[in-house]
């Protein structure tokens, strides 16, 4: 018995052993917790006033997800942020601290999903409104209309078509100084080879009606190199895109007013836009089996000269920059921007998105204070983030970066015809717009796979989204 | 009586075959990794590297902190195989051998629980890791493996085939359970417990969503998150030679810990012990 | 010695037995079960983005009349039934034939087939694409070049085959080696035994291995049954659950509704149910295959 009793002790310090590992772990990682602004984190105790506090200079660390877009002449994707744009700021602020986490796109909405749930978000994110306006759906997300001048401020809400992007029942949650365009663009070089430049739009602003753009597409076309003029992708919901401005450019309207309708259905613009689609396909004149494609293919074709024209904005052209320099982008390519074509003759939708980052609600109000400013000091002031970013200012004047390049000061002179011509609204606002766009790229492939007529396409588009609007009320 | 050769030789050819197809995929792997970004998404490709290049690898160990992915890595890996396999062969061995009252639902419990999507678990094993302050660190990273049951249910298959002459024979030569266990089955059970190593090993490494949630700093990710993080270029733009490359850098590390322990269940086992 | 009671002995039976355990319990009350219930828990609420609200079980009322998840729950069966026998009795045939070699070559082969499992997701995709690539893709280039019409890899006809290809290069790898390692732990001399005795190959089989085999057996065919249940990275990365719904599982669903919708106690339900079928089915797989190996 007392050999048992032994052979016990040596079980008992083992587990002893293992208990004590396991408080020292819990203590010692306590330093090395530098999670983001947890919901525990104690309040830097504000100044007296209750709402807005006025915040001085004292030292305050704030954290900064950023996700791998924008880049600096040199640098790898993202790494601006940290590099320059905190540098910047810091040279103003030097107590105002930020640490960056620049988060792959692998894996993001698993990252921030958790976060949200569990009351650890950081201070800032700097994403786009498609996906960040729902977090402020979940009232995840501070307003941001306190930071904001009141001229302004009153500009933007007199303006319900900037107010779709950068709202939320009817608050600003993300900081709307922020403007990108994107179009068509496309390689002028496979035309000029093909004797066929003069196919292309020819107008001051560059619109082509949907005869013009398959013309130019039969010019090019060469399916036993599969090269094509265009490819059409539908393997996942980032082919959303051109789809939607397509069919906003043919006239339709997606939404009503008040956000509680999808309307594409009701009127035949939609149904005429995915008609031409699915011509394109039946003439042969873009990649066959565009269900099997995904954005990633059609950008690696573009860049080897095997399709003419893809969805593109001002990085594209970084990309062309330095890919002509490293080999990735196989020459000529004489990049040009063109609009999405449409029917109505000299007109086109323009997708412009506004808003950009937006600020997570704290605990600390000291803390969610600087995060605003910093946000908005970010998109108004520094010199880094448009040229970093490549975006207008939608209140300022045309940034510099458009001055180097034709092409980017075409796209400067496109944004003045947001006035006059449809801006594709997306409905990011909508309660449940993730859920819409992961409805409708199915049947988009259901469309391509001659399994529903494009009437039957919307009509399915347009019932489910409607459903999805009602669930939500 | 002889057997016909035939079989064999076309059962062998049929293996050779399986391991080139298998064989290529990695081939390609190591190859790309050599390749600059332009020539990695060639179409068609370049079947030999014409003009390899080491500046896939040179750009990853001199732009990012790759020695501390490494580290982070094998950090994780190695504790919590460590912690897996001291827990699962005490715990296997009692479910096999001993068989106490309630060992059957326990272990019933264990397998039905592995059946639950991680996915479904992520938000609230996050939320106690919050609570144990284990955030953005690597402890937090690797407990929860200790706690996934496979460990348990592979353990305890190997250990059931062991005979139960051995544990009696040991039983009556005055051993403990604990001597048992120690003296008699693990060595026994070193084929499955190697498995075992490896298999957690590899799914330590291997658990990027997990990882990537739990780690908030450039200098803490692991070897598979950092390596998604290198290779972009550009917002939309992959550099597909860095990708490969950041693939052999992970692979490698966990093919060369597989070699070394699947010698031990390569090995035959005699059991002299038990005969007659 | 003393002679020890036999109620002493089962007391202590009972006590050492847990206190084996112990360690190991700890670990999964705190990582695993306590985030199940939890997870329960949240199953019977809903989300609206302004507030949960009870229902119940309402959640799991939803999915039933789901065509969706319906759907799903078919394509998820479909890969389950494909996939376990196959890897099961792939990987046995293999890892037989691996073990009738020597130990330099044994290791060789192991490695080989255990590469895609641990390789990275991406580069598998990679390669992968650039099989089934429909016009720039090595499978269509070797079709056309013996004179046959391309086909469509990702397409509605061909995607199944063409996933499960995929889904089997990184399956086989962690049962061989299991089976391996098990075929190699049954002892020589049985075989020895039953040769003097005159039996043939395949008698030997069925009269040795596989006996000694079931319960190694059962470990693979119960995991490859979860693991088939659970497939969802590769999918989503080469089909993206399409085309239109064929290939959408219902780990798909539940990432979807999980992480895009922010639906959790929609994706919980999913989860649960998910659950549920595998138990099911491993509990068959259980009595099927159970074994009290005594010899």
């Amino acid at each position: 018995m007392f050999k048992q009793l032994s052979h016990w002790k040596g079980l008992l310090t083992g587990l002893t052993i293992a208990a004590l590992v396991l408080t020292l772990i819990g203590c010692s990682s306590g330093n090395s917790a530098n999670s983001a602004a947890p919901a525990s984190s104690p309040a830097v105790s504000p100044s007296t006033s209750s709402s807005a506090p006025e915040p001085t200079d004292e030292k305050v660390s704030l954290t900064l997800w950023a996700t791998q877009s924008g880049i600096m002449p040199g640098e790898q994707a993202g790494e601006w942020v940290e590099k320059d744009l905190v540098k910047e700021w810091n040279q103003l602020h030097p107590n105002i601290s930020i640490k960056v986490e620049l988060l792959p796109f692998d894996g993001i909405n698993e990252k921030i999903t958790t976060a949200i749930a569990s009351k650890a978000t950081p201070d800032l994110l700097f994403d786009y409104p498609g996906r960040t306006l729902a977090y402020a759906q979940m009232g995840a997300l501070a307003s941001l209309d306190d930071v904001i001048p009141p001229a302004d401020l009153e500009k933007i809400k007199k303006n319900p078509d900037i107010m779709k992007m950068v709202s939320v029942n009817g608050e600003i949650v993300t900081m709307p100084y922020s403007s990108a365009i994107t179009a068509l663009i496309l390689n002028k070089s496979l035309w000029k080879e093909k004797n066929a430049e003069h196919l292309l739009p020819q107008d001051e602003f560059r619109t082509w009606t949907p005869e013009q753009f398959k013309e130019a597409l039969r010019a090019v076309a060469d399916p036993a190199n599969g090269v094509y003029g265009l490819t059409l992708f539908a393997l996942n919901e980032q082919g959303d895109q051109i789809y939607n401005n397509v069919i906003t450019a043919f006239g339709s309207r997606l939404f009503s007013d008040d956000y509680s309708k999808y309307t594409a259905a009701d009127t035949p613009e939609a149904e005429q836009a995915l008609s031409f689609f699915k011509s394109l396909v039946d003439e042969g004149l873009v990649n066959p089996h565009p269900e099997t494609i995904s954005a990633v293919n059609a950008l690696d074709y573009w860049k080897q000269r095997k399709t003419g024209i893809i969805v593109g904005g001002t990085g594209h052209i970084g990309i062309i920059e330095s890919g002509l320099k490293d080999g990735t982008v196989l020459g000529p390519n004489e990049y040009m921007f063109v609009n999405f074509p449409s029917p109505i003759q000299g007109q086109s939708a323009l997708k412009m998105e506004t808003g950009a980052g937006v600020v997570f609600k704290s605990n600390d109000p000291v803390k969610e204070q600087w995060a605003k400013k910093f946000l908005y000091w970010a998109q108004t002031e520094s010199s880094t983030y448009p040229t970093a970013v490549k975006v207008f200012n939608s209140f300022g004047a045309t940034p510099e970066w458009t001055q180097s390049d034709p092409e980017l000061e075409f796209l400067a002179k496109l944004t003045t015809k947001a006035s006059d011509w449809r801006v594709v609204d997306p409905g990011y606002g909508i309660k449940g717009f993730p859920e819409m766009r992961a409805v409708m790229f199915p049947e988009i492939q259901k469309l391509f796979i001659n399994g529903a007529t494009p009437k039957e396409t919307i009509d399915s588009i347009s019932t489910q989204f409607n459903e999805i609007i009602k669930k939500y009320q | 009586m002889k057997e016909s050769r035939l079989p064999r030789y076309s059962a062998n050819l049929g293996l050779l075959l399986l391991v080139l197809f298998f064989l290529w995929p990695f081939y390609w792997m190591v190859s790309g990794s050599f390749k600059n970004s332009s020539v990695s998404i060639q179409i068609p490709p370049e079947w030999f590297p014409l003009h390899p290049t080491l500046d896939n690898y040179a750009t990853l160990f001199a732009k990012h902190p790759i020695n501390s992915w490494f580290y982070n890595s094998f950090f994780i890996s190695v504790v919590s195989t460590c912690l897996v396999i001291v827990t699962s062969s005490l715990a296997s061995y009692s479910l096999a051998k001993i068989r106490f009252r309630g060992s059957k639902a326990l272990f019933g419990l264990m397998v039905a629980a592995m059946a639950i999507p991680h996915s479904v678990l992520l938000i609230p094993l996050f939320n106690v890791m919050q609570q144990f302050h284990l955030v953005n660190t690597l402890w937090g990273v690797l407990l929860p493996v200790v706690g996934w049951p496979f460990g348990v249910f592979l353990l305890k298959q190997f250990i059931q085939t062991l005979p139960e002459e051995l544990i009696d024979a040991a039983k009556i030569d005055g051993c403990s359970e604990l001597m048992t266990f120690r003296k008699v089955i693990l060595p026994l059970a070193k084929p499955g417990v190697a498995v075992l190593a490896i298999f957690t090993f590899v799914n330590s490494w291997n658990d990027y969503v997990w990882q990537l949630i739990m780690l908030n700093e450039k200098h803490m990710y692991t070897l598979p998150v950092g390596v998604k993080f290198a290779q972009k270029i550009q917002e939309f733009d992959n550099n597909m030679g860095m990708a490969m490359a950041g693939a052999v850098l992970a692979t490698l590390p966990v093919l060369i810990v597989f070699l070394y322990f699947q010698k031990y269940f390569t090995e035959g086992l005699t059991l002299g012990a038990v005969k007659g | 010695m003393k002679p020890i009671t036999l109620a002493r002995r089962g007391l202590n039976k009972q006590v050492i037995g847990w206190l084996f355990v112990l360690p190991m319990l700890l670990f999964f009350i705190t990582f695993v079960l306590y985030p199940i219930f939890y997870a329960i828990k949240s199953s019977l609420y809903r989300f609206d983005y302004t507030r949960y609200y009870w229902v119940g079980f309402g959640n799991y009322a939803a999915l039933l009349k789901n065509e969706l998840f319906r759907m799903s729950i078919k394509n998820t069966l479909i890969f389950v039934v494909f996939m376990v026998p196959s890897v099961t009795f792939i990987s046995l045939l293999l890892a037989s034939l691996i073990c009738s070699h020597g130990k330099k070559l044994q290791s060789f082969f192991k490695a080989t087939f255990y590469i895609p499992t641990v390789s990275s997701l991406v580069s598998i995709v990679i390669i992968w694409e650039y099989i089934y690539n429909f016009q720039f893709g090595m499978g269509n280039y070797v079709l056309k070049s013996i004179g046959f019409e391309p086909i469509n890899f990702l397409g509605v006809n061909y995607v199944y085959f063409s996933l499960m290809l995929v889904l089997l290069t990184m399956s086989l790898g962690a049962p061989i080696v299991v089976f391996t390692a098990a075929l190699n732990g049954i002892p020589k001399d049985l075989y020895e035994a039953s040769a003097i005795d005159g039996a043939k190959a395949v008698r030997k089989f069925f009269n040795i291995t596989f006996p000694m085999l079931k319960p190694t057996l059962l470990y693979v065919v119960v995991t490859s049954t979860i693991g088939s249940f659970q497939i969802f990275a590769i999918i989503l990365i080469m089909t993206g659950g399409g085309p239109a719904y064929k290939t959408t599982t219902i780990m798909m669903l539940i990432y979807r509704e999980a992480f895009i919708n922010m639906n959790f106690g929609i994706a919980n339900a999913m989860g649960i149910v998910l659950c549920i079928l595998i138990c099911f089915i491993a509990f068959i797989q259980f009595k099927l295959l159970k074994s009290d190996v005594e010899y």
